[in-house]
């Protein structure tokens, strides 16, 4: 099952923490699951179960680094200030984690805002509304 | 300027190219047993399984040499058990007709899987991948017949006839001649609206709307356009239901008689397709908790109405009034079918056959994640581990198959008396009279970067083809009639 998941999890962790990051996250949520009475496989839903572990962990690694600092451009994209994406990534990595999220899973990998909530572990609404404000927020960080 | 969407699709794609390898699973069971609480129970449980298996060995193979010494001389010395479960390496493959590598596809875009939805015209239509592009499969080469670029994040086809192809983006419809790919219209939405289903009437082409949102709920809306230039005929907005959650449910929603019965999270709404006025509406209770997909079943003037929240409804198609309604398990809610005064469905916990009239249960069959149809004369179903043909009216175990699927699609009939069982993680083609397996397809697969099993989605049958869209991009053919 975890073979099923994992570059998933890993790929969801790298837009929310970074690549540094990324596979502490998933082996850290992926560890505690496994603490739980059936571990993986008494999961009702694991894959909704171990995305939300994985949103709920970078969000708590966000927390302590604090949410003006974001995560550093330069550890993810090399910065020519002539590039247009040093802005765009830093702008996209300032978003909250679940804006973040909610963007990656719709935008990147092509979930409905239905099948995002789903995994998310909210209402459809909600993303809408995470993916409207990522819109608004993008949009004022890049001064349009 | 770039499109927001598009935006961040080029910020993920620089973020995912310093993305690592996924930590192995040893090392996290490592973290565990060496963790200063001890060892974890689930190492624990493996080492106890460990010594359990040692013990079992040490035991049976005591138990031959004294069953091999007191046998009679000429008797078997051992039998070896029939195995319960269907080894699938075993089992042949179809043949395949063609095969099509990537279709739509790029690099590990997982959401945005080829979808295959119709076959008009001896073509095949595949939609999805990150290329954004809707390709037509020549149906019996699987040469590719014509490939349209849409862009806005093509995530699927809402809708395919003789005349007319309707794509998906974010914000945009795109309508395409289904011979040619040649762009008839274009409905440029606005980036927010989700087009969620789409259906076509004498009246025009119904497309079904989540709307943008600034913070408050907004509730759906209806577009029906000209099919002919995409232009606005009527907009009908699904409010007037005091309900927090009106979100649409893919797959819920049908055309019936002149009637377009639109189904949210929170309501069902009956509307008449030539005007868009709102003869009814049904108001469901709590806030959904999961958002399955749960189509609605028609017939005999009676609506079947699913929801995955946990309720199922029988409704007059009149007036909406209630027939009856209960409380069913929350997970896969699914009506099957109907026979003769006999309702089907299926729950979380099992599936069940009912009076369609009164809700008066006549039996129920545990089977968790099931999903079932009737074929011919027999009910069958696809759950966790399983394949069983019931006999409908009573739910008596008429067949059943062990296996190792655990993700079950569907059941579908290949001919009549041949069915394929369907799970992402393959197919098994089973003599629908007997019970006999008889060939599997996308089994040997293993799990790589995408999720769950090598089948995207149940295929698409047609005289007894069968064209399957593997999670890997590609599309096949096979002939599913092997006899």
């Amino acid at each position: 099952m975890y073979q099923q998941v994992c570059f998933e999890l890993t790929r969801l962790a790298t837009a929310l923490v970074g690549g540094s990051e990324a596979e502490d996250v998933v082996a850290t949520v992926v560890a505690r699951a496994l603490q739980r009475p059936g571990g993986l496989a008494g999961l009702e839903e694991p894959r909704p179960y171990l995305i939300k572990a994985v949103i709920n962990e970078s969000r708590s690694r966000f927390r302590v680094r604090g949410r003006r600092e974001g995560l550093e451009v330069q550890a993810v994209f090399d910065p020519d200030p002539q590039d247009h994406r040093h802005d765009l990534i830093e702008a996209v990595l300032r978003l909250p984690p679940r804006q973040r999220a909610a963007t990656f899973l719709v935008y990147w990998e092509g979930h409905t805002a239905v099948s995002a909530a789903h995994l998310m572990g909210c209402r459809p609404a909600t993303v809408r509304r995470y993916l409207h404000l990522a819109h608004r927020k993008l949009g004022e960080m890049l001064d349009e | 300027m770039n499109s927001p969407e598009s935006r961040f699709r080029e910020a993920y794609q620089i973020l995912l190219q310093e993305a690592p390898t996924p930590p192995s699973f040893d090392p996290i069971v490592a973290r565990l047993v060496v963790s200063p609480k001890g060892r974890h129970p689930w190492v624990r449980r493996r080492a106890a399984a460990g010594a359990l298996f040692i013990l079992l060995v040490v035991a049976t193979m005591v138990l031959l040499l004294t069953t091999t010494t007191t046998l009679p001389s000429g008797a078997p010395t051992s039998t070896t058990p029939s195995a319960d479960t269907v080894d699938v390496s075993v089992l042949p493959t179809p043949p395949e007709l063609w095969s099509a590598e990537g279709v739509g596809i790029t690099g590990t875009n997982i959401g945005n899987l080829p979808r295959v939805v119709l076959k008009e015209g001896g073509l095949v239509y595949v939609a999805g991948g990150s290329q954004q592009t809707v390709t037509a499969l020549d149906g019996t080469t699987g040469e590719t017949s014509w490939s349209r670029s849409i862009g806005g994040g093509v995530v699927g086809l809402l809708y395919a006839d003789d005349d007319l192809v309707l794509a998906r983006g974010y914000g945009l419809v795109q309508a395409l001649h289904p011979l040619t790919g040649e762009s008839l219209w274009r409905l440029e939405l606005g980036g927010e609206y989700w087009p969620i289903e789409a259906f076509r009437s004498s009246a025009g082409v119904h497309l079904l709307l989540d709307r943008p949102t600034d913070g408050d709920v907004e509730p759906p809306e209806v577009l029906t356009v000209d099919p002919m230039d995409g232009s606005e005929l009527w907009t009908t907005v699904l409010d007037g239901v005091d309900h927090p959650d009106l979100d649409l449910q893919p797959e819920g929603s049908a055309l019936y008689d002149d009637q377009l019965l639109v189904k949210s999270t929170g309501a069902l709404h009956a509307l008449d397709a030539d005007s868009g006025e709102v003869n009814w509406h049904l108001r469901f209770g709590a806030i959904p908790e999961s958002y399955g997909r749960a189509p609605l079943l028609i017939a005999d003037n009676l609506v079947v109405v699913p929801d995955p929240n946990g309720e199922l409804a029988v409704v007059d198609l009149a007036d909406g009034q209630d027939v009856w309604r209960r409380s069913v398990a929350e997970g896969k809610v699914a009506a099957v079918g109907i026979l003769g005064d006999l309702l089907i469905y299926t729950d979380g916990q099992g599936i069940h056959g009912a009076a369609i009239s009164t809700g008066e249960m006549r039996w129920s069959e545990p089977t968790s994640r099931a999903s079932a149809s009737l074929i011919e004369d027999l009910l069958v179903v696809v759950g966790q581990g399983s394949v069983k043909a019931l006999e409908p009216s009573s739910g008596a175990l008429i067949w059943q198959i062990d296996t190792e699927f655990d993700l079950a699609l569907a059941a579908m009939a290949i001919h009549p008396d041949l069915i394929a069982a369907v799970a992402e993680e393959g197919i098994l083609a089973v003599t629908l009279s007997t019970g006999r397996v008889e060939w599997s397809i996308g089994t040997e697969e293993q799990p790589s970067q995408l999720i769950g099993g090598p089948i995207a989605e149940a295929p698409l049958i047609e005289d007894g083809v069968l064209i399957v869209a593997f999670s890997d991009g590609r599309v096949a053919a096979y002939v599913g009639d092997t006899g």
